[in-house]
C-alpha cells in the first residue's frame, strides 16, 4: 500500500520537526512538505497534492482556517486536520465549516495523531472528545432546524459591546469605554440578543463565555485579547 | 480516594450485561450500581440508582424517542448506546436525541468500554471515527447552508 502523503503547516519550526519525526516513525506515512504560513500551505497543497494536511490555526499571513477553506474548495479529497491550542467552540465550528475533517489539540500524544491521520485518510473524522461533545450539541440544534450564533455572526462592534457586558459593565460604562452613545450600545445589545437567541445580558455573557469569546481570566484582567497563541 | 463513576447497565441479553459488568468492575474508578433487563425495570430503578453513566442496548431501549424521554427524566445521566453493525441511522438518531457515546456490540473490547464510560462521565463525546465523520459532514453541510 502506498504511504499516506502528509503536508505539515505550522509557523513553529521545532513543532514541525516534531510532527515530521512522529509521522516518519509511524510507518506508512510520508511527510512530503512543510509550510510556515497559510499562503504557503495553499501553494504547497496545489503543488504537492498531499493526502492529509496537518494545519495550525494561528499563523502569520493567512490563518489555517482560511487556508483550509481554500484548499478543500479547490481539491475536496485533501483531508485537513486542524492541530491547535484553541479549545473554543467557535474555532471548531469555523474549521469544520471550512472543510476540516479533524480537530485536535496540540496536547495529544503520538499514537492519537497517527490514528487521526489514518482515520481522516480513509474518510472518517477525529475531533477532540471534549469539543466533539459541543459538536454533538450543535448537530442536535441544527437537526432541529434552529439557527445558531455560528450561522449569524456578531459584527466587531457588537463583539466589543458583548465583551464589556460579559465583564459586568452597564450600558453607561460600555458607552464611555467605546466612545459610543448609550442609545447605540442599547441598539447593539438588542442585535446581540436577537442573534444569540437570548433575552438578558446575563444570558448573553454566558454564551460569550461558553463559546470562548471571553475568558474568566480576561474578565479579571480587563484585557481585550481573544484566546491565546495556537 | 476519589468518588467512583456510578454506572448502570440496560440490556435484555444476560450474557452481554454480565460481560460488560465484569469489565467495568475491573476498573477501580467505576462502580456498577445495578443492571436491568428491560426498559420498565430500568425506569423504575434509575430513580434510586442515580447513575452518572447508563450503558443501554438500543434494542432494549427502543426507539429514539425513548432515548429523549429517558434523558429528560435523568438529566445528570450520560448515555452510551450499544448497537449492532450497520445501524448507522439508529446511532445518529440516538446521538441526536441526547446520547453522548456509542459502542458497537459486535467487537466490544474491555478497555474500550471503560474508556467510553470515563469519557462520557467527563461530559466528553465518545464517537467512532466513522460516526464522527458523518457528524462532521452533516454539521458542515448545515453550517454552509444559506
Amino acid at each position: 500500500m502506498s504511504p499516506i502523503r502528509v503536508l505539515i503547516a505550522d509557523d513553529h519550526r521545532l513543532f514541525r520537526q516534531g510532527l515530521r519525526h512522529v509521522c516518519q516513525a509511524a510507518g506508512g506515512i510520508e511527510v512530503v512538505g512543510e509550510a510556515e504560513d497559510g499562503w504557503e500551505a495553499v501553494r504547497l497543497a496545489q503543488q504537492l497534492k498531499p493526502d492529509v494536511i496537518l494545519m495550525d490555526i494561528q499563523m502569520p499571513g493567512q490563518d489555517g482556517v482560511e487556508a483550509t477553506r481554500l484548499i478543500t474548495a479547490n481539491d475536496p479529497p485533501v483531508r485537513v486536520i486542524i492541530l491547535t491550542m484553541y479549545r473554543q467552540d467557535q474555532y471548531v465550528f469555523e474549521a469544520i465549516k471550512a472543510g476540516a475533517r479533524g480537530y485536535l489539540l496540540k496536547d495529544i500524544d503520538e499514537r492519537e495523531l497517527v490514528e487521526a491521520i489514518r482515520a481522516v485518510h480513509r474518510g472518517d473524522a477525529l475531533i477532540n472528545p471534549g469539543l466533539a461533545a459541543r459538536l454533538l450539541e450543535e448537530f442536535r440544534r441544527l437537526s432541529r432546524g434552529e439557527t445558531t450564533g455560528e450561522t449569524e455572526r456578531l459584527t466587531d462592534g457588537e463583539m466589543q459591546v458583548l465583551r464589556l457586558v460579559a465583564q459586568g459593565a452597564d450600558n453607561k460604562t460600555v458607552a464611555e469605554r467605546l466612545a459610543l452613545s448609550e442609545r447605540t450600545v442599547s441598539n447593539r445589545l438588542s442585535e446581540i440578543y436577537r442573534k444569540l437567541h437570548v433575552n438578558s445580558r446575563t444570558q448573553a455573557a454566558l454564551v460569550a463565555l461558553r463559546r470562548g469569546w471571553v475568558t474568566l481570566e480576561e474578565n479579571q484582567n480587563h484585557n481585550g485579547h481573544e484566546g491565546h497563541k495556537g | 480516594m476519589t468518588i467512583p463513576i456510578i454506572v448502570a447497565i440496560l440490556a435484555h441479553d444476560d450474557i452481554l450485561r454480565r460481560r460488560v459488568r465484569t469489565w467495568l468492575e475491573g476498573a477501580s474508578d467505576i462502580a456498577v450500581v445495578g443492571e436491568a433487563g428491560n426498559k420498565q425495570e430500568a425506569l423504575e430503578e434509575l430513580h434510586s440508582w442515580h447513575p452518572r453513566v447508563l450503558l443501554a442496548d438500543l434494542d432494549t431501549l427502543g426507539d429514539s424517542e425513548e432515548v429523549a424521554h429517558l434523558l429528560a427524566c435523568f438529566p445528570e445521566t450520560r448515555l452510551i448506546v450499544l448497537h449492532g453493525e450497520a445501524e448507522e441511522s439508529r446511532v445518529l438518531e440516538a446521538l441526536q436525541w441526547g446520547a453522548l457515546g456509542h459502542l458497537a456490540k459486535g467487537n466490544l473490547q474491555p478497555e474500550e468500554v471503560v474508556k467510553a464510560v470515563r469519557s462520557v462521565a467527563r461530559s466528553e463525546a465518545f464517537l467512532s471515527p466513522t460516526v464522527a465523520g458523518w457528524i462532521v459532514e452533516e454539521v458542515a453541510r448545515r453550517l454552509r447552508a444559506p
